[in-house]
C-alpha cells in the first residue's frame, strides 16, 4: 500500500516537472551565413572588390591591430582552419601554436607583440573561436609563423599526402632523383616576378609585378587551399614609419606571399628559394619583412634591415625597387651567403632558381649542407620559366608598362602555378595604386572538384580567375554606408540567351560593355575577341580577333564600330567586321567618342587623341601628366575626360585649347556625363562630382567610402553611380542629396542603366541586380557565375560590364566570359539546382541488401523449421 | 500545454499503468529478473529486439545515416545477421542449457557450465557486466538527455535528470514482467513509426530519386556504397562498419531474453517475429537519416535527426507520440540493462555467495536498492556526455561485454572441450584488449594521425578473435569440465 503511495507521488511528481518546464521554447538557431562585406571600425574599413579584400587600418600597433581582427574576424577563423585542417595529425594546430610562441614570440619587437595582440582581441570580440575556444595571441602568431615552421620542420608536402598508398616509395624515389639530378627540375614553389627599369621600360620608370603560386593534385592540393585566402590587399598607415600596402592573407602582419609597397615609393617582392639551414638566435623573416617595408627608404636600407640578424628560415630572393631613384634590385638570401645584384637599367625577374653561386651552392647542394641538395655541385641552369621570362623581356625591351606586365604574367608556363597576381608602377606608386588579379591570371579557373580529395575539407571551393581591378589606397575623407541585405538564395533569373566567348580553350572575361544598333549587340573580350550578336537569337552575326588585350568598348557611328585595345584603336564594318582602320598607338581603355566626323579616345601614355573617323588619320592630341583610363564625352564642343592625374579637364575640340581643369584628390577613372549644363563623375577620391559644365566650378560633391570607378547615370533628375564601397547610389541631380543607396557584396565598377522603371548594373560579388528605380529596392538579381557567399569573397566571376537595355531585354557581359540577355521587365524565379546523377550502385545496393538479409533469415527458417518437424 | 506534451506525457502513463498492472506478478526473485521462464511467444521476440535495439536504433542509427548516407547499410546489415546469429546459434541451446543447469543469469550459466567452485568466474563476469551495463545505461542516459532538451527545450542535464527518474521508477516497479510487456508495446509502436516515419518523408520529398539527388546535393559521398572510398579503404570502412556483427552472442540483457521463453518449441515463433521486426527497424532508421540528410542538410547534431524530422513532418499530437516512443525505446533497453547490472550483484554476488537462504522479499527489495544505485552511477557517468555521440558511447559498452562474452557464450555452448581457464582467459583479455584499444591505444592513435572516424576499426572486433582464441589456447592445455549431461 505504502509502496502505491510512493508510485503515485512520484507520477505526480513527474507530471509536475513536465508542465512546470513546458514553456521553455526551443531556442532557434539561426545560423545562417551572412556575408559581411563590408565594415568599419573606428578609422578602418573594409570593402571586397574582384575576389580581393580591401582592409584599411591605421594608428598605433595595438589599435590598428585591432581594427584588423575585427574587421576580418570571420576570414580570419577560417585562415586559422584551413591551416588546421592541412595537418593530418589532430593536434598540429596545438603544436604550431606552442612552437611558435616558444620559439618565435621572444624575437618580435614589442610594435608586432602588440598588433598581433590587437588582432587576436578583435577576432576575439567578434567570438571568433578555434574548436569552441576564443582565439587568442597565439593562433594569430602562428599563421603568420607557418611558412617558416614549415620550413623548419620540412614539411612542405603535408596532407593527404602522408595518406597516399605510395607516399613512402614516392618520397624516397624523388628524394634520391632530387639529389641525383644534374638536370635542372622545377622548384615546388612557383612565385614569378619581374622588375623593369630605364631603358627597359616605356616611360623609363619602374614596372613591378609579382604573382603567387599555388597548387593542386595529391601533393601539394593544400597550396591552392591557403593561397585562396590570400586575397587580402592590407593597407597600414602606422604612426611610426611609412604607409604600406601589402598583399596577404587575414591575420597576418607581413605579406608572407609576398607583395609590399610602401609611400616612399619602395616596391618589395618575393620568390621562394629551396629549404636551407637556420639558426634559432635570429629575427624571424616576419619581423625582417615588415620592419623592411615600414622603415626603408632606400634599397640599402632595405637590404640591412633582411641581413641584420638573419635566421635563415623561409629563404628567398628578394626584389626591390625604389621608385624615387629608379633602381632595383635582387637579395638572394640564404644563411650564410647572399646575392646582391643593383641595377638602373634593365630587368630582374626571379622565379625559385637563384642564380647566385654561393647562395646555390649553401641550398642546393649536400655540400653546403642543405638538406636535400644533390650530390652534384652545379651551375645554374636556366628553368623553363626562366628561359619564357628572359625570352618575353628582351622582346618587349623598352615597351614594358603594365599591359605589357600583365600579358607576360598571363603566359604560360610562367603563370603556369599562379594563384593571383599583382603589378605597379612608378606611376600607380604616385597614388598608391595597383593593379591586382585574384586567380591565374591568364583567366582559367581552378575547380576544386578536379582534385578531389579523399574527404572534403571544408573551405576547399573552386578559385576562379576574377579579372584585373585597379585600386588606390588614398587616405582621404570618407563615408560608410551599409546596409544588410540577404540575396544568397539559390533562385535565378532564367536567361532568354547566353553566349560563350572563347580564346586558346579558355573563358574570355568581359570587361566591355555593350553597344546595340540595328538588332545587332556588339561586344569584345579581354583577349582580342569582336563580335556581333543578334540581339534577339543571341546566335553570332560575325566574329573577329584583334590579338591585343582590350577592355575598351565598342561605339558605333554611322555604320563604324570604333574600339579601343591595348594595341591601339580599331575601326571596323559593323555588317561584316572587317578592320577598316586601325592605329597601334599604345593601350586605350576608354570607349571611344564619334563627334562631327572625328574619334576621340584617352590612352595609357596619358594623351587625349583626336582621330579622323573616315580613315584614323591622327589630327591632334592633348597631353594629361597619367594614364587615362575614363572615356571621353563630348558636349556641344567640349569634350571632357578624366585623368589619373587627379584631374577633370574640359577641352575645347575646335580651338583644341584647355577650357578648365578640375582637381580632385585621386585618379578619375569614371567617366564623365554632361546633362543640363552639368558635369558629373567619381574620382578615386572618394567623391562624387557635380560641376558645372560652362566654368567648372563646383556645384556639389557627395562623398561615399572608397573610390568612385564607375560612370554615373543620369535619369529624371537622379544620378545614379556605384561605388567600390559595394554600394549602389541614387543622388538628387540637384543638389547632390542621397535619396537611397543599396549595398551588393562587393565594389561596383559597372555604370548603371536606367530602363523601365529599374536600375541595372553589375557588382563585383558576380551578381546583377535590377533595383527599383525609386526607391532601391531590390526587384531581383541574378548571378549567372561564381559568386560572393559567406566569407568566401574570392569565390567571384564580377560583373564590370555595364548594361544595356533595348526592347523589354538587358544584355551585359561577365568576366566568366559570355555575354547574357534577360527580359528586363519580368522575371521569373526558376530555382536552379544542381543536377546530381544518382549511381546505379545507390540503388542496387539499397535493395539487393534488404533481399539478401531478408534471404538468408528467410533460408534459415526453413530450414530449421524442416528439422524441427 | 501543447499537443505534442500532451501525447509525451499520456504515453508515458500508459507505459506506468502497464509496469503497475505487471509489478503484480513479481513475486519471486526469478519472477522480477527473468519473468520465471514463463513468457510467450511475442514478448521474448519483440522484447528480445527492442531491448537490444533501443536509443542506439532510433537517434544513433539514423544519426549515422545522416552522416554516411546510404553506406549506413552497412552496420544494418551487420545488426541484422548478427541478431540472426543469435537466434538461430545461442539462443536455443542457451535456452536449454540454462534450463538444465537452473541458471538465472549469465555468470550463473557459466559457473555451472564450468562447475567452478572458486566463483572466480561469477566474480570476473559480474564485475565486467558491472562496469558495461553501467557505461551501457549512462549511453541511454544521454540518449534520453539529448532527445528531451531537443523537443522541449529543456537544458540538456534538467533533461537528463528527467530521464533518469522516468527510466529508474519504471524499471523499480517493474521488473522483468512490465519490461518485457512495456517492451513489446514499444517494440510494435517503433515498428510502425520506423515504417511510417520514412513513408511520409519520401512523399514530401517526391519520391527516392529526390531523396538520393538531394543527399547528393550535399555530399555525394553519401550516395555511395562505400561512402567515397575505393579498394582497400572501401574495405576498411564496410569491415569498421561492420563490427556490430561480432557483438551479438556477448550482450547479457539481449541473452537473458532467451532464457525467459516459456518452451523451446517457440523459439522459431519468436525468430520468424523478431527477425522480421528488426529487418524493418533497421531499414527504417537508415531511410530516417537519410531522408534527414536530404532535408535538413545540416543540423549541429545528427542523432537528434528523427526526433527533429517527426516534428517537422507529422501532425503535433503524433510527433509527440512518437517522440515518446523514442524515449520508451530507450527506456526499454536501460531497463533491461539496470536489471541484468542488478542481477549481478543481488543474483550473483548476494544471493549465491553471500546469503543463499535469503527470503525472495528481500532480495527483490534489494533488487530494487540496487537498480536505484546503479541508476544514480549512470547518471554521474551521462552529466558530461551532451557532445558525446550516442553511436560510440554504446559501441565502447556493446564492444566491451561483446569481446568479453561473445566468445564465451559461443564456445560454451558449441565446443564441450572449453574449460575453466579458457574461459576466465578470454573474459579477461577480451575486456583488456578492448579497454586498451578504444579508450588508450589504437583508436587515440588513430584519431591522432586524423584518420577519419569512420576508418577506425572498433575495439570489439579485434578483441572479439583475441578473446576466441585465448579460450581455444588455454582449453586446449587445460582438462575440461564433465559436460556429458549438459550436451546430451
Amino acid at each position: 500500500m505504502r509502496i502505491n503511495n510512493l508510485k503515485c507521488v512520484l507520477v505526480l511528481f513527474i507530471l509536475l516537472l513536465l508542465s512546470l518546464t513546458s514553456y521553455n521554447s526551443v531556442a532557434v538557431d539561426e545560423d545562417e551565413q551572412i556575408t559581411i562585406s563590408s565594415g568599419q571600425y573606428d578609422k578602418a574599413y573594409r570593402y571586397n572588390t574582384h575576389g580581393w579584400i580591401y582592409l584599411h587600418i591605421e594608428g598605433e600597433p595595438y589599435d590598428r591591430g585591432y581594427q584588423h581582427g575585427y574587421l576580418l574576424a570571420n576570414e580570419i577563423v577560417d585562415i586559422i582552419q584551413r591551416w588546421q585542417n592541412i595537418f593530418p595529425q589532430k593536434n598540429s594546430w596545438k603544436f604550431h601554436r606552442i612552437y611558435a610562441d616558444k620559439f618565435f614570440w621572444r624575437n618580435y619587437p614589442e610594435e608586432y607583440k602588440q598588433e598581433i595582440q590587437g588582432i587576436a582581441d578583435g577576432v576575439k570580440d567578434r567570438d571568433g573561436k578555434i574548436d569552441g575556444r576564443l582565439v587568442d595571441y597565439k593562433d594569430i602568431l602562428a599563421i603568420n609563423e607557418m611558412y617558416e615552421m614549415m620550413s623548419r620542420f620540412r614539411t612542405y608536402s603535408v596532407y593527404p599526402f602522408r595518406f597516399s598508398s605510395n607516399w613512402m616509395i614516392q618520397s624516397i624515389t624523388s628524394l634520391v632523383s632530387n639529389m641525383i639530378s644534374t638536370a635542372e627540375e622545377e622548384h615546388k614553389g612557383k612565385c614569378s616576378a619581374f622588375l623593369a627599369t630605364g631603358d627597359a621600360t616605356v616611360d623609363g620608370r619602374i614596372v613591378a609585378t609579382q604573382s603567387t603560386f599555388g597548387g593542386k593534385g595529391s601533393k601539394s592540393w593544400w597550396h591552392n587551399y591557403i593561397s585562396e585566402r590570400f586575397n587580402v590587399l592590407l593597407d597600414i598607415q602606422p604612426t611610426q614609419g611609412h604607409r604600406m600596402l601589402i598583399a596577404t592573407s587575414p591575420g597576418y602582419i607581413w605579406s608572407d606571399e609576398d607583395w609590399y609597397q610602401n609611400d616612399a615609393g619602395m616596391v618589395l617582392m618575393e620568390t621562394t628559394l629551396m629549404l636551407g639551414k637556420s639558426r634559432f638566435i635570429g629575427d624571424p623573416v616576419v619581423v625582417r619583412a615588415r620592419k623592411a617595408i615600414q622603415y626603408s627608404d632606400s634599397i640599402d636600407e632595405m637590404v640591412d634591415y633582411f641581413l641584420t640578424n638573419n635566421n635563415g628560415l623561409f629563404a628567398n630572393d628578394w626584389l626591390m625597387a625604389d621608385t624615387k631613384t629608379g633602381e632595383i634590385a635582387s637579395l638572394e638570401l640564404a644563411l650564410r651567403n647572399y646575392g646582391l645584384t643593383r641595377t638602373k637599367n634593365g630587368y630582374i625577374w626571379s622565379c625559385n632558381n637563384p642564380k647566385n653561386d654561393k647562395v646555390r651552392w649553401e641550398l642546393y647542394s649536400i655540400f653546403g649542407f642543405g638538406v636535400i641538395g644533390r650530390l652534384v655541385l652545379r651551375d645554374f641552369r636556366p628553368s623553363n620559366r626562366d628561359i619564357k621570362f628572359e625570352e618575353l623581356l628582351e622582346k618587349h625591351y623598352g615597351e614594358i608598362n603594365v599591359d605589357i606586365a600583365k600579358q607576360i604574367m598571363s603566359t604560360k608556363p610562367i603563370c603556369g602555378g599562379s594563384t593571383d597576381c599583382k603589378i605597379t608602377d612608378s606611376s600607380l606608386i604616385d597614388n598608391f595604386g595597383l593593379w591586382a588579379f585574384m586567380g591565374k591570371p591568364n583567366g582559367e579557373d581552378f575547380i576544386s572538384n578536379d582534385y578531389p580529395f579523399d574527404k572534403e575539407k571544408p573551405g576547399y571551393t573552386d578559385l576562379p580567375a576574377c579579372g584585373w581591378v585597379n585600386i588606390y589606397a588614398l587616405s582621404n575623407k570618407n563615408t560608410y554606408y551599409d546596409e544588410i541585405t540577404s540575396y544568397n538564395g539559390e533562385d535565378g533569373v532564367k536567361a532568354l540567351w547566353e553566349l560563350e566567348t572563347k580564346s586558346y580553350e579558355l573563358r574570355d572575361p568581359i570587361y566591355s560593355s555593350p553597344a546595340l544598333e540595328d538588332d545587332s549587340l556588339y561586344i569584345n573580350s579581354w583577349n582580342g575577341g569582336v563580335y556581333s550578336i543578334d540581339a534577339y537569337s543571341g546566335t553570332k552575326n560575325w566574329e573577329n580577333n584583334i590579338g591585343f588585350n582590350s577592355s575598351s568598348s565598342p561605339i558605333i557611328e554611322c555604320d563604324i564600330l570604333y574600339l579601343g585595345s591595348n594595341g591601339g584603336i580599331y575601326a571596323f564594318d559593323k555588317d561584316t567586321g572587317d578592320i577598316i582602320w586601325m592605329k597601334e598607338i599604345g593601350g586605350i581603355s576608354s570607349k571611344p567618342i564619334s563627334h562631327n566626323g572625328f574619334v576621340y579616345c584617352g590612352s595609357h601614355d596619358g594623351n587625349v587623341y583626336a582621330f579622323d573617323s573616315e580613315n584614323g588619320d591622327l589630327k591632334w592630341k592633348f597631353g594629361t601628366n597619367e594614364e587615362i583610363y575614363s572615356s571621353p564625352m563630348v558636349s556641344g564642343n567640349v569634350l571632357y575626360i578624366g585623368s589619373n592625374d587627379g584631374y577633370l579637364y574640359a577641352i575645347d575640340v575646335k580651338t583644341r585649347d584647355l577650357e578648365w581643369k578640375y582637381e580632385t584628390g585621386g585618379p578619375v577613372c569614371s567617366s564623365p556625363i554632361v546633362f543640363n549644363n552639368m558635369v558629373y563623375f567619381g574620382s578615386w577620391d572618394n567623391n562624387v562630382y557635380a560641376l558645372n559644365a560652362k566654368t567648372g566650378e563646383l556645384e556639389w560633391e557627395f562623398t561615399t567610402g572608397w573610390g568612385v570607378d564607375s560612370s554615373p547615370a543620369l535619369y529624371k533628375g537622379t544620378v545614379f553611380v556605384g561605388s567600390e564601397d559595394n554600394n549602389m547610389y541614387a543622388l538628387n541631380a540637384n543638389d547632390g542629396k542621397l535619396k537611397w543607396f543599396f549595398s551588393t557584396n562587393a565594389g561596383i565598377k559597372s555604370s548603371p542603366t536606367v530602363y523601365g522603371g529599374f536600375v541595372f548594373f553589375g557588382s563585383s560579388d558576380g551578381r546583377f541586380y535590377a533595383l527599383n528605380m525609386e526607391d532601391g529596392d531590390l526587384e531581383w538579381s541574378v548571378s549567372p557565375d561564381y559568386h560572393i557567399q559567406g566569407v568566401y569573397n574570392y569565390v567571384t566571376k564580377p560583373i564590370d560590364s555595364s548594361p544595356v537595355a533595348y526592347d523589354g531585354k538587358v544584355f551585359f557581359g561577365s568576366t566568366d566570359g559570355k555575354v547574357y540577355c534577360f527580359d528586363a521587365q519580368t522575371f521569373e524565379k526558376e530555382p536552379v539546382e544542381k543536377e546530381i546523377r544518382v549511381p546505379t550502385d545507390t540503388w542496387v545496393f539499397m535493395i539487393i541488401s534488404l533481399i539478401i538479409v531478408t534471404l538468408i533469415t528467410a533460408l534459415y527458417l526453413v530450414v530449421s523449421r524442416r528439422k524441427s518437424l | 500545454m501543447s499537443a505534442l506534451i500532451l501525447a509525451f506525457i499520456v504515453y508515458l502513463i500508459i507505459l506506468v499503468l502497464i509496469g503497475i498492472w505487471s509489478s503484480k506478478l513479481n513475486k519471486t526473485l526469478d519472477d522480477f529478473l527473468i519473468g520465471g521462464r514463463k513468457l510467450g511467444t511475442w514478448p521474448v521476440a519483440i522484447s528480445a529486439q527492442a531491448s537490444d535495439m533501443s536509443g542506439w536504433l532510433v537517434l544513433a542509427l539514423p544519426g549515422r545515416a545522416f552522416l554516411y548516407g546510404v553506406s549506413a547499410i552497412w552496420t544494418a546489415i551487420s545488426c541484422a545477421l548478427g541478431t540472426l546469429f543469435n537466434w538461430s546459434v545461442v539462443a536455443r541451446r542457451l535456452r536449454r542449457f540454462t534450463e538444465k543447469l537452473r541458471a538465472l543469469t549469465i555468470p550463473d550459466f557459466l559457473e555451472d557450465r564450468y562447475k567452478d567452485d572458486t566463483h572466480t568466474i561469477r566474480a570476473i563476469a559480474t564485475v565486467i557486466i558491472a562496469v558495461f551495463m553501467v557505461a551501457y545505461v549512462s549511453a541511454q542516459m544521454v540518449a534520453s538527455g539529448k532527445i528531451l532538451s531537443e523537443t522541449f527545450g529543456w537544458s540538456y542535464h534538467i533533461a537528463l535528470l528527467i530521464g533518469f527518474t522516468i527510466i529508474t521508477f519504471y524499471t523499480l516497479m517493474g521488473g522483468f514482467f512490465a519490461v518485457a510487456w512495456t517492451d513489446v508495446f514499444q517494440g510494435m509502436l517503433i515498428v510502425i513509426i520506423l515504417i511510417g516515419l520514412p513513408i511520409a518523408g519520401i512523399i514530401k520529398m517526391g519520391g527516392f530519386g529526390s531523396v538520393f539527388s538531394a543527399m547528393g546535393r550535399v555530399d555525394v559521398n553519401t550516395i555511395s556504397p562505400g561512402f567515397g572510398y575505393g579498394g582497400l579503404f572501401f574495405l576498411l570502412f564496410a569491415f569498421a562498419s561492420m563490427a556490430w556483427f561480432f557483438g551479438y552472442p556477448g550482450q547479457p540483457h539481449v541473452l537473458t531474453r532467451y532464457m525467459s521463453i516459456k518452451s523451446e518449441k517457440k523459439l522459431w515463433n519468436s525468430t520468424l517475429i523478431g527477425m522480421i521486426w528488426v529487418i524493418i527497424s533497421l531499414w527504417g532508421a537508415v531511410l530516417i537519416g537519410m531522408i534527414g540528410l536530404a532535408m535538413f542538410k545540416d543540423i549541429p547534431d545528427p542523432e537528434k535527426i528523427m526526433p527533429m524530422l517527426a516534428t517537422s513532418l507529422l501532425p503535433e499530437w503524433v510527433a509527440g507520440i512518437v517522440i515518446a516512443a523514442i524515449v520508451a525505446a530507450i527506456m526499454s533497453t536501460a531497463d533491461s540493462q539496470l536489471l541484468v547490472a542488478t542481477s549481478a550483484f543481488v543474483e550473483d554476488i548476494y544471493h549465491k555467495l553471500v546469503s543463499p537462504k535469503a527470503k525472495q522479499k528481500r532480495l527483490v527489495f534489494y533488487s530494487r536498492i540496487s537498480v536505484f544505485m546503479l541508476s544514480v552511477v549512470a547518471l554521474v557517468f551521462a552529466i558530461p556526455g551532451e557532445n558525446s555521440a550516442i553511436y560510440f558511447l554504446v559501441a565502447f559498452a556493446w564492444g566491451g561485454l561483446a569481446a568479453s562474452f561473445g566468445p564465451l557464450i559461443i564456445l560454451s555452448l558449441w565446443w564441450k572441450r572449453t574449460t575453466k581457464w579458457g574461459a576466465i582467459s578470454g573474459m579477461i583479455s577480451g575486456m583488456i584488449t578492448v579497454i586498451l584499444w578504444d579508450l588508450f591505444g589504437i583508436t587515440s592513435y588513430m584519431e591522432s594521425l586524423s584518420v577519419h572516424d569512420e576508418l577506425v576499426v572498433p575495439g570489439m572486433l579485434p578483441a572479439f578473435f583475441v578473446s576466441f582464441f585465448c579460450i581455444i589456447f588455454v582449453s586446449l592445455f587445460t582438462t575440461p569440465p564433465e559436460t556429458k549431461k549438459l550436451f546430451s
